[in-house]
């Protein structure tokens, strides 16, 4: 090298590190996946043996619970729940950095947790083990901001490929669920990781199908409609775990803050209780979803294994322990499939599949309707059989089940999760529509935000010579809502002048986020009467500015000639 | 670093085009170097973690072997037992922990069937034929399984491709499958079908005492007495006292309707339940049969004078229990007891007449009113079956 690096030798260097990375980083988040398996196999069978007693089913996922929920509470708190949502955060909002903890955490308690009895899935957890890998590489390293954004769905990827053995799905899901965005440039990397990981993964575990599923034959065209029932059945099972989930989580986090070092104890004591009765709900479960796929389950355990997991599984995860929700997705399905295929069956056994068919159909069903992730459901149910006939039938289950979940639950529940947690990731075209200004440009960052408690007469005698359209009320860190002029004017001429102003909010705060572009800003200020709130994306109800007609024509003035605000 | 003057502050070399070359040269190869250690420290990395994770993940599995191995003891402890319901689940563990273990996997079926549950034993053994579509043990439980379930195309399906399997034990098991085929065509009333698979089964026979009897068996089942007969006879001649082939030839001879060679053989064995009344069928036959050769025109009449009127008893006491029955009299039956005790009174003056045709044609009569009886009245006892049988051997003769 005789002369300095140019900006392009630059570029086209660090091009070929990442290139290498992704290798790298396929094959760490693979390896961390297989040990993440093993951790949790070793962790189940220590702490109940072979063939535990009673005594040991009920016992353990509680006194488990009480140290994990220590750690979650006071040396982990970043680590709760799936993972994936917690990447697909990572990815927009904090460019890609995810601290050591995370990773190390989630592995440490994942293990304690699933391998306590919880009913939970490891694959969204490995996702987060795999990104949070990759990202730490990339800040080792140190790449550019932006390389180190791009390794999260690459780690993601990897780590996904190695847990469920599947890589086409696993790059499915990386694109479609971290990213948003099927047509993502990063799709070469994902597909390198990918593989890298399984063939790692592969040589290590052997060449072995996660499960082993029979020959599958359409027996006649007409059976088509036996799918789309299963598919309406799986959207119903879909939306019924959503809204379970989300309204015990909901619940459980109004409770004080005291209760959360106990929150995953409590709920060990539901699960011990669970396992007495029904052993089959504990830990991941594919060992049942692969008898369920080979007939080896009758309809009234399918259908009792379908309700007890679903059950299980809401309160594992709400009650604050570590594990993912896609492998009780596929198990749920499995059984809820397998118990449709049975009745179906049973009907017209000449011309419909025997039950595991369905079952597998039902597994992507399932899946379809709760992660929204249709096109990973389709390949991965694909991946697992190797056999183009399932290929319609399952995408006509899969569509149904879809549709009524995103019906009746138009968000997804990782983002609804998010929610909970005051994390408004951005929507797929806020993420890629060009736009010349957004809500961060106009945005006027001197806010006068009014605490709840103020008296209406309060607020009157203090701002209303200034002319303000309305305000802002809340505290700096927890956006209460929005009140107009005209609205705190009639309260205190119907003499409710001592009343806190926090009353006269209704409803939830109509606000906008810093990227969201002219189109939502204006539409979002015509909603909320002339003043719109800037919160965070990371934390929804700090308030970080607001948004009057005011400030956009302020704005416009002082644009460039020649340049159309609004276009 | 630079200074204006042309020499490098920090390392003293020449500065050129505004920069020192030699400091250039240095940021460039640590900037390369830094990229480099730090792929290879990953590198050792991923080989450290390969190595760490193999090493757990082979002694993972090797636990889990131990416990699968666990599991399928206990379950063959429980089946051995007689505790299907709790061998199941043990053996269900062990076939989904280890499952390349093919022996498991069978034992789960075996205890499944054992337990009813057929559905789930067949989607078991269907995937064991996937993976091996000739295991003529799979095919011979599938076989079993369909049997069980009155699916006679499916059964017989999977006892053909059990035949077609490849077995390691050759002949005799494969022998055995083809005789549990035909005994189970023959069960199913699937006459051609059994014979069809025995033909197959005698044309590659060993020549052993023990297989030469049991295809005699299975012709008698399958109503070929003679054939049967060969086989008892090709038995015999290796061992003339073996109780089976003995028991065999004489049941065989019986239905043949050589009632001498079925006596012959039937005295020759210790009397047993299961041929006691083919046995005495035979002493009667062979007592009181008039046309036997050898015998006397007077004992032949006395002979059949005997069988009229035992033959007259019966269709007596069968138009007796019509009456009483409410029923209308057989007009046949009863035209044929006219007849009957028209015939008797004459016997007397035909034997005096020494006429052999008063002979044949009392034979006749009695077949005629036991087998009408027999129609009309239900069983008959052993001495009216005894006179249905010599004049069936009448007519056979005859014909």
């Amino acid at each position: 090298v005789s002369a300095p690096f140019s900006v392009q030798q630059l570029r086209l260097r660090e091009h070929q590190v990442f290139l290498a990375l992704t290798i790298v980083v396929g094959v760490l988040a693979g390896l961390s996946a297989v040990l993440f398996t093993v951790a949790i196999e070793r962790a189940t069978r220590l702490f109940f043996g072979l063939d535990p007693s009673a005594v040991r089913l009920f016992v353990v996922p509680v006194v488990v619970s009480l140290g994990t929920g220590a750690l979650l509470t006071w040396v982990f708190p970043d680590v709760r729940g799936s993972g994936v949502p917690q990447t697909e955060a990572a990815y927009h909002l904090r460019g890609g950095v995810v601290p050591w903890r995370v990773p190390a955490g989630k592995f440490l308690t994942g293990v304690l947790c699933i391998g306590s009895g919880h009913s939970m899935g490891r694959e969204g957890p490995s996702v987060q083990i795999g990104a949070g890998l990759a990202s730490i590489i990339g800040q080792w390293l140190p790449l550019s901001p932006a390389r180190i954004k791009d390794l999260i769905p690459v780690g993601a990827a990897g780590a996904l490929a190695a847990a469920f053995n599947t890589p086409v799905a696993a790059v499915l899901f990386a694109l479609e669920e971290i990213i948003g965005d099927l047509h993502a440039p990063l799709l070469g990397s994902a597909v390198v990781a990918s593989v890298a990981s399984v063939v790692v993964e592969r040589s290590i575990l052997g060449n072995e199908p996660l499960f082993r599923v029979p020959e599958y034959h359409l027996q006649h065209p007409a059976e088509l409609l036996a799918y789309a029932a299963l598919g309406v059945v799986g959207g119903i099972v879909s939306l019924l775990f959503c809204k379970s989930l989300l309204s015990l989580r909901a619940w459980v986090l109004r409770q004080p803050a005291w209760t959360r070092p106990f929150q995953p104890a409590i709920g060990g004591v539901v699960i011990g209780a669970m396992l007495l009765a029904v052993p089959q709900v504990m830990g991941v479960g594919y060992e049942y979803v692969d008898q369920a796929l080979n007939g080896g389950l009758v309809l009234n355990t399918m259908v009792l294994l379908c309700a007890m997991k679903l059950v299980a599984t809401t309160v594992s995860y709400t009650s604050g322990n570590a594990g993912g929700i896609f492998a009780p997705s596929l198990y749920i399905g499995a059984m809820a499939g397998g118990a449709v295929g049975t009745l179906v069956h049973r009907l017209a056994p000449l011309h419909t599949a025997d039950p595991g068919a369905y079952a597998l159909v039902g597994m992507g069903t399932l899946f379809a309707g709760i992660i929204r992730a249709p096109m990973t459901s389709v390949f991965m149910i694909f991946e697992i059989t190797q056999d183009y006939q399932i290929l319609v039938p399952l995408m006509v289950a899969n569509l149904l089940s879809f549709l009524i979940s995103r019906r009746f639950q138009p968000t997804p529940v990782y983002h609804a999760l998010l929610h909970q947690d005051h994390v408004h990731l951005p929507a797929p075209a806020v993420r890629l529509a060009p736009t010349r200004w957004t809500a961060a440009d106009v945005m006027s960052s001197d806010v006068t935000i009014v605490p709840p408690d103020v008296s209406v007469q309060g607020v009157w005698e203090t701002f209303h010579h200034g002319g303000a359209h309305g305000y802002v009320i809340g505290l700096p860190d927890r956006l209460v809502g929005v009140i107009s002029a005209d609205r705190l004017a009639t309260a205190r001429q119907s003499g409710r002048l001592l009343e806190p102003v926090g009353s006269l909010v209704e409803g939830a705060a109509v606000h906008a986020h810093p990227d969201h572009p002219a189109d939502v800003v204006l539409d979002r200020l015509a909603q909320g009467g002339g003043i719109l709130p800037i919160v965070s994306r990371e934390q929804a109800q700090q308030v970080l500015g607001v948004v009057t007609f005011t400030d956009i024509v302020r704005f416009t003035r002082q644009r460039p000639r020649g340049v159309a605000p609004f276009e | 670093m630079m200074e204006g003057s042309g020499s490098c502050s920090a390392c003293g070399g020449p500065l050129a085009d505004g920069g020192c070359q030699t400091c250039d040269r240095g940021a460039d190869s640590r900037f390369i170097h830094r990229e480099i250690v730090a792929l290879i420290l990953l590198g050792a990395v991923v080989v450290i973690g390969f190595v760490v994770t193999r090493a757990a993940a082979r002694a993972n599995r090797e636990l889990r072997l131990m416990d699968a191995a666990r599991w399928y003891e206990a379950g063959e402890r429980a089946i051995a037992s007689g505790r299907t319901g709790a061998a199941i689940p043990a053996l269900r563990r062990a076939a989904s922990i280890d499952r390349d273990r093919r022996e498991y996997r069978v034992a789960l079926a075996g205890a499944l069937m054992a337990d009813r549950q057929d559905e789930a034993a067949r989607q078991i053994l269907l995937g064991l034929r996937e993976a091996n579509p000739e295991d003529p043990e799979i095919n011979l439980r599938l076989a079993r399984l369909h049997a069980r379930r009155n699916d006679l195309a499916g059964a017989v399906r999977y006892y053909q491709n059990a035949l077609y399997g490849v077995w390691t034990a050759v002949g005799s098991a494969r022998r055995q499958v083809r005789i549990e085929l035909i005994q189970y065509l023959l069960a199913r009333d699937q006459r051609s079908r059994a014979l069809a698979e025995l033909l197959v089964l005698t044309a590659n026979l060993p020549d052993d005492v023990a297989a030469q009897t049991e295809a005699g068996q299975l012709y008698l089942k399958a109503g070929e007495p003679r054939r049967a007969l060969d086989h008892f006879q090709r038995a015999l001649e290796r061992d003339p006292r073996h109780p089976e082939a003995v028991t065999g030839a004489g049941e065989a001879a019986f239905e043949v309707g050589d009632y001498v060679r079925a006596q012959r053989y039937f005295r020759s064995v210790t009397p047993s339940s299961r041929v006691s009344s083919s046995r005495e069928i035979t002493e009667l036959v062979l007592a009181r049969d008039p046309l036997r050769p050898g015998l006397p025109l007077a004992e032949r009449y006395d002979r059949l004078a005997a069988m009229v009127r035992a033959a007259l008893t019966r269709v007596d006491a069968c138009l007796a229990s019509q009456e009483a029955a409410g029923q209308p009299r057989a007009p046949d039956l009863q035209s044929l007891s006219v007849e009957a005790h028209a015939f008797e009174p004459t016997l007397a003056s035909q034997k005096r007449r020494r006429s052999p045709e008063a002979i044949e044609t009392g034979v006749s009569l009695v077949y005629r009113l036991e087998q009408r009886a027999a129609e009309g009245c239900g069983m008959p006892s052993t001495l009216d079956r005894a006179l249905i049988l010599i004049g069936r051997r009448h007519d056979m003769d005859r014909q």
